[in-house]
């Protein structure tokens, strides 16, 4: 009687646990993404080979290719859940970061959003963020690079 | 030869001209000020909405900044680890909200950058690093100028729209003034004209 009952609690214990904490249950999915010279390569499906030895360097070569690579730049398309964006720096001699907010200024501080810096060369650097359903950007402000979107949607 | 130009043909040629002088006035002189008007009305539209847009962002912030202070001050009369926790956390979130708003009036460029800043000085603030809270208030302060600038600069321009209307307006009005006087001259001249050719036919007059 008394193990019976011990299970039931625990069992009920854990479904409240279940519905409370949703995310514990979940795994996170890994998004792996590279940075070289002012650019993400995933979302641009090439390495342009871009040389860059301080950040200004990115910002004149954005300035004219910009609008080009991010009309052909893939939308990443993730569905909503927790994630954690493994983010390396392959050959970019300075440090750089990650830059993950919602694509609507406005929306920028009520949104998931993840941001951090420290990605020195050679480094990969972790980034956990759940994410809802909405639109968003991402980019790195200190290589820099363009701002790719991300769709996140049932 | 003096037959031709006789008085009466005189005035009727002064009072045709006045007549037309008044209809180019009204037809091409004045629609075109009040186009140009139309377009600076337009304008002067389209600033009033940044004005208040902006002041709206200004009065935001400052009302953000003033509820992160009174977090700051709630937090420190609670003794519970969790709730102190909580309370910076809604405290960094207000200031945050106030400089997202606030930088979203900075070129795109700039806007990321600085948003990145401010993400990672809110993440480090609310582990309750001084220096990082000290650096999101010089963001304020830094970004509150930046849009108290772009008002003031929004404002000069509006006064000097406005300017420009009320100059456009009077010239407008002066223009149809000139064309009423015009066309009730050139009616007067023409109707001499008449009453002098038809004294002349009657009188025989050469």
């Amino acid at each position: 009687m008394m193990r019976t009952m011990t299970r039931t609690l625990a069992l009920a214990a854990s479904l409240v646990l279940l519905i409370v904490m949703p995310g514990s249950a979940q795994e996170a999915t890994v998004i792996t993404l590279t940075q070289t010279g002012c650019q993400f390569t995933e979302p641009e499906g090439t390495d342009h080979g871009y040389t860059t030895t301080a950040p200004e360097d990115c910002k004149a070569i954005n300035r004219k290719s910009r609008e080009q690579r991010l009309a052909a730049h893939d939308v990443l398309r993730l569905e909503p859940g927790r994630y954690i964006f493994r983010v390396s720096n392959v050959n970019v001699p300075y440090e750089l970061g990650f830059y993950l907010r919602a694509s609507n200024r406005a929306l920028i501080p009520f949104a998931p959003r993840v941001s951090g810096g420290g990605l020195g060369q050679g480094e990969t650097q972790d980034y956990a963020v759940d994410l809802s359903p909405g639109d968003y950007l991402y980019s790195c402000p200190y290589n820099p690079t363009p701002n790719y979107r991300l769709v996140v949607s049932e | 030869m003096s037959r031709l130009f006789s008085i009466d043909v005189f005035l009727a040629v002064i009072g045709t001209l006045a007549a037309a002088a008044s209809v180019i006035i009204n037809q091409q002189w004045l629609p075109e000020k009040r186009d140009a008007v139309t377009l600076l009305l337009d304008a002067q539209s389209a600033n009033r909405y940044q004005i208040v847009q902006l002041e709206d962002t200004k009065r935001e912030a400052v009302r953000l900044r003033d509820l992160n202070m009174l977090y700051g001050m709630l937090r420190y009369q609670t003794m519970d680890a969790a709730s102190r926790s909580m309370i910076l956390d809604q405290a960094i979130s207000a200031y945050e909200t106030a400089l997202i708003s606030m930088a979203r009036h900075e070129p795109t460029d700039a806007f990321d950058a600085t948003g990145f800043k401010i993400e990672n000085l809110a993440a480090a603030a609310r582990k309750d690093d001084m220096a990082a809270l000290q650096g999101l208030a010089g963001e304020f302060v830094r970004l509150f100028q930046i849009v108290d600038q772009k008002r003031q600069a929004y404002s000069n321009d509006q006064r000097q729209v406005t300017a420009k209307i009320s100059e456009l307006r009077q010239a407008a009005d002066q223009l149809s003034a000139l064309s009423a006087y015009l066309q009730v001259f050139g009616l007067i001249l023409v109707m001499l004209a008449t009453i002098v050719g038809l004294k002349r036919i009657e009188l025989c007059l050469p």
